[in-house]
């Protein structure tokens, strides 16, 4: 058939709408909302565009109008539709129809950019047929976004415009949102139709109710024929021309790895077993090409008429065993390592190291010496076990959440096998961090924003952008060819993800040994056995040594004096009132730190090896909160009577994973110490819900978390007040050490598990020993080094 | 959106009061402004709905504003030697909501908020939204809810009331 264009319109820069009628003036064949007509272009090929039909029905249209963005890189079939005067005739097909709308359901219509025009076609036909439906158009910007004035005017309600530059799509919550036994129909690019698939799939859609139509056809050619691929499972797929590899294979539920489908990224990369691929990319080299085993399958095509394909081999799937031990590149051994070179007291010197902590007193370099806290970062922060996040918060494949190490950042993201993965978060070709916001979700892969490097998620390199331009190189000889590298080792413990970025050291099993019963303790309390992060955490700065926070969490004599503003204030209101009941709530929060000395030395504090502990053994602060209705019985349920009960008879106070954080288990509270410098900490305060438990359990919770650890909270003002004195104090020259005496009967051993005096200072004791114990251990003595 | 009232000046003025009274720190004046049963509500997550279930900075009962109040004047209140101070700078105010019979509105102000102590001063960006509601001929604070805009971050000590 011949069209002949009858008008054109200009809707944003880069937009037209072209309207045809038939070049002989007779009626035009009608069609269904979702068809287009193909363009034949000459030498340009053919090109198809959606019909946009504004009416609601097209069973007599009088004419085909089209929405046609200039593509300025296209291959100028989009720029040739541009040029077309009023009057000129061009070649066309029939309508088709390869996304037509299902009649029986409610209906979600996404659009992404000029995927705009078969869905106005949908929305109008909805309309007129007054079926519930909802019509989401995401654009880069308002003013690249077409139609929308019209659009609005004609759905009202129905119509709702997200721009990428104010308020972007959130497509977890469009499809959250949708009316039950919903289908959604999404038209835009690649991206967005995979995001809408997995995410539509996690939602627990079918296959059947989502329908995609892409608005770009594949780079395609006059002579393109069809082939067949086979894969690993024996099943045999027919990739027709103006399909590729991917989306047939896609289509079919087999799950890939890529991104680009342009050919030029390298993800998808894959080995030929058999037959002779027709490369069409830009990123295999041409040895590459020639040895005819690998194929990037975006583009890609077969000059034989069948491929075998290995789609789990490890270029697809499986990941390269990453050497134990990374090797460095040949080059000649500097005689002096950087950090010998600016050595200053310590460095080198185990032996004045381990001379800061006499016992009972400790030297105050430990809290305010530059070079003490470079080596903390170095050696005691690496050494140990440090905690990373919690498992609830990475719950899907490719959620991460990024945090730190002591000073070092890193990415903590769930892998494709389901295991929790810690990455050092910084790209190993220029050292751009690869991810900055605090979490999201990178599917099955990072890929670096500088330079497209990407990295499965267990950080292993995946491809390299032209990477042919490092053949030859000595980039394949050095650890950054690895990929992201991974810390020395992680450990989830039931949920709560530990990592030592050393490669070699302690066990996690031995570092924590019966310390993990408070870990144990507070998951307990879900009747389930399971915690989960609620909300964000409470973020704070104080200008003082991490260590001071450490050591305040089993400091017992302070509460009665430093909070008395705030809690002997609050005692004394409630007695002004006349002792009220019920009693507010922060009676019940706040009321206890007063409690006296007595209270304190009956709570008891047990320690154990490498620097744990807690206050709280007898009972604590936490044991006189109301109960809550339906708690016990739901735990006596799960554990039985006795066992509930002894969960519950636990109260322990603060529980001190040296050295990053201490939880509360009867609270499930954990507050997490991140140095930022020698005098400055960033704490995060984190709650858990208990999955099983009553609500109003968590609502006490987080009323505990903003009562006492929030900026805004009266007694983290009270706390603060006083690292901050202690950090300005300890710079006097007036006497060097801080002491740590209370209750020290002489030479003591941390080794095993001891209970004691709950206003002992034993804790804090205990944590020098081992903060001794893991600065030292990987430090080489400087004279030894030389000989 | 401002909607039209007849108590327009009225509320206005009373917000402003309102601040000035905590940047003079004329904290029983200021207690006096509140219903008893209200809340003060500064909420940790970004458009956060739900006061109970996640962390807040503050939600305060009557017996949390009081206990705010008195704490600032303690002789041990050592986090408060020297004071701090304050000062809210106030945008004009919405008045999103006006029920002139029932004497209720919802007004939306935005400020900037400045505190200091020592040598530190803090500038926060914060949107009150106050519920206000007529009782004897006079406006009171039912509820107040104040929203940093960067709620996500950390913070150091804010002591006094944004
Ligand atoms: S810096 Fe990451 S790819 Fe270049
Ligand atoms: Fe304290």
């Amino acid at each position: 058939m011949k069209l002949k264009l009858a008008d054109t319109a200009s809707e944003t820069q880069t937009i037209r709408t072209l309207t045809f009628v038939a070049a002989d003036g007779a009626a035009l064949p009608g069609y269904a909302a979702g068809a287009h007509v193909t363009f034949e272009l000459g030498d340009l090929g053919t090109r198809s565009y959606s019909l946009v039909d504004w009416s609601g029905d097209a069973v007599h249209p009088d004419a085909y109008v089209f929405g046609i963005q200039q593509e300025v890189d296209g291959q100028g079939g989009s720029q040739a539709m541009h040029a077309l005067l009023v009057g000129q005739e061009v070649k066309a097909t029939l309508p088709k129809n390869d996304f037509p709308l299902g009649s029986d359901h409610p209906v979600v219509l996404i659009a992404g950019g000029i995927g705009i025009t078969p869905m106005i076609t949908m929305a109008a036909q909805l309309q007129r047929e007054e079926r519930h439906f909802r019509l989401h158009y995401a654009a880069r910007t308002q003013s690249l976004a077409a139609f929308l004035a019209p659009m609005r005017a004609a759905f009202g309600d129905s119509f709702v415009a997200h721009f990428d530059d104010t308020a972007m799509i959130d497509m977890a919550t469009v499809i959250a949102n949708r009316p039950a036994g919903a289908h959604v129909y999404v038209c835009g690019p690649k991206g967005m139709i995979e995001a809408v698939k997995s995410i539509g799939a996690e939602a627990g859609m079918t296959p059947e109710e989502i329908h995609v139509e892409l608005f770009t056809t594949p780079v395609t050619r006059e002579d393109d024929k069809s082939f067949q691929v086979q894969v690993n499972s024996g099943d045999i797929y027919t990739v027709p021309p103006g399909k590729t590899i991917i989306e047939v294979l896609s289509e079919e539920g087999v799950d890939l790895t890529f991104d680009c489908q342009r050919g030029d990224c390298g993800i998808c990369r894959t080995e030929v077993l058999e037959g002779t691929p027709d490369h069409r990319d830009v990123v295999l080299s041409e040895a590459e090409r020639a040895a005819g085993n690998v194929m990037q399958i975006c583009v890609s095509r077969s000059k034989s008429t069948r491929l075998v394909l290995d789609i789990d081999g490890p270029a697809q799937r499986k990941v390269p065993p990453r050497p134990v031990q990374i090797t460095a590149p040949q080059t000649k051994t500097p005689t002096v390592q950087p950090e010998e070179a600016s050595m200053g007291r310590y460095t080198g010197n185990p032996q004045a190291v381990r001379a800061l902590f006499t016992g009972g007193q400790v030297h105050r370099d430990v809290y305010i010496d530059r070079e003490i806290y470079d080596l903390e970062m170095k050696h005691l922060w690496a050494n140990t076990w440090v905690y990373v996040g919690h498992d609830s918060q990475v719950p899907n494949t490719g959620d991460y959440f990024t945090t730190q190490i002591g000073n070092q950042p890193v990415i903590m993201v769930r892998h494709t096998d389901g295991e929790v993965c810690v990455l050092y978060n910084r790209c190993p070709h220029k050292g751009t961090k690869i991810a900055i916001d605090r979490e999201g979700n990178t599917g099955k892969f990072f890929r670096c924003p500088y330079h497209a490097w990407s990295f499965k998620t267990d950080g292993c390199l995946l491809a390299i952008p032209l990477r042919k331009g490092y053949d030859g190189t000595t980039l394949e000889s050095t650890p950054n060819a690895q990929g992201m590298t991974p810390v020395g080792e992680v450990k989830n413990y039931r949920g709560f993800i530990f990592a030592r970025l050393a490669p070699e050291g302690m066990e996690f099993e031995e570092f924590f040994s019966g310390s993990l019963s408070s870990l144990d303790n507070m998951v307990d309390r879900s009747p389930e056995g399971r915690l989960e992060v609620a909300g964000p955490p409470l973020r704070y700065i104080n200008n003082c040594n991490w260590k001071m926070l450490v050591e305040n969490q089993t400091d017992t004599c302070h509460p009665m004096v430093a909070h008395e503003s705030s809690a002997g204030t609050a005692v004394r209101l409630y007695e002004e009132m006349g002792n009220p009941e019920p009693r507010p709530p922060a009676m019940e929060i706040i009321a206890p730190f007063m409690s006296p000395y007595e209270f304190m030395e009956g709570m008891g504090i047990r320690t154990w090896p490498n620097g744990h502990g807690h206050t709280g053994v007898n009972m604590s602060i936490h044991s006189d909160y109301s109960a809550i209705p339906g708690y016990f019985d739901a735990m006596t349920k799960a554990y039985g009577e006795d066992g509930a009960k002894a969960i519950l008879d636990e109260n322990r106070h603060n529980t001190v994973y040296f050295p990053s954080i201490m939880i509360k288990g009867p609270i499930q509270q954990l507050r997490n110490f991140i140095p930022l410098g020698p005098d400055k900490t960033l704490i995060e305060s984190w709650i858990y819900r208990l999955v099983g438990a009553p609500d109003q359990l968590l609502a006490r919770t987080a009323m505990y978390n903003r009562m006492i650890n929030a900026s805004t909270s009266m007694v983290g003002h009270d706390d603060t007040e006083m690292y901050e004195r202690a950090q300005e104090g300890l710079t006097t020259q007036g006497l060097e050490w801080v002491d740590l005496n209370r209750l020290y009967t002489g030479p003591e051993s941390f080794e095993g598990e001891l209970i004691e005096n709950g206003t002992s200072e034993r804790q804090m004791r205990n944590q020098f020993d081992a903060w001794v114990k893991f600065m030292t251990m990987s430090m080489e003595p400087q004279m030894e080094a030389a000989e | 959106m401002t909607v039209q009232t007849d108590r327009r000046d009225e509320i206005v003025d009373f917000l402003y009061n309102e601040a000035r009274m905590l940047d003079e720190a004329r904290y029983n004046d200021w207690l006096a402004l509140w219903l008893e049963t209200g809340h003060y509500w500064m909420p940790l997550d970004f458009k956060q709905t739900d006061p109970h279930l996640v962390t807040s900075f503050l939600y305060e009962d009557y017996f949390m504003i009081r206990l705010r109040i008195e704490r600032l004047d303690g002789v041990r209140t050592f986090s408060q030697k020297p004071k701090s101070r304050c000062l809210h700078v106030l945008n004009r105010p919405f008045i999103d909501e006006a029920d002139d019979e029932a004497g209720t509105y919802k007004t939306v102000t935005a400020m900037h908020y400045l505190e200091t102590r020592l040598d530190d001063q803090l500038l926060l960006g914060v949107t009150a939204t106050h519920d206000l509601q007529v009782v004897d001929g006079v406006l009171r604070i039912a509820n107040k809810r104040v929203d940093l805009v960067n709620c996500d971050a950390a913070f150091p000590n804010i002591q006094l009331l944004p």
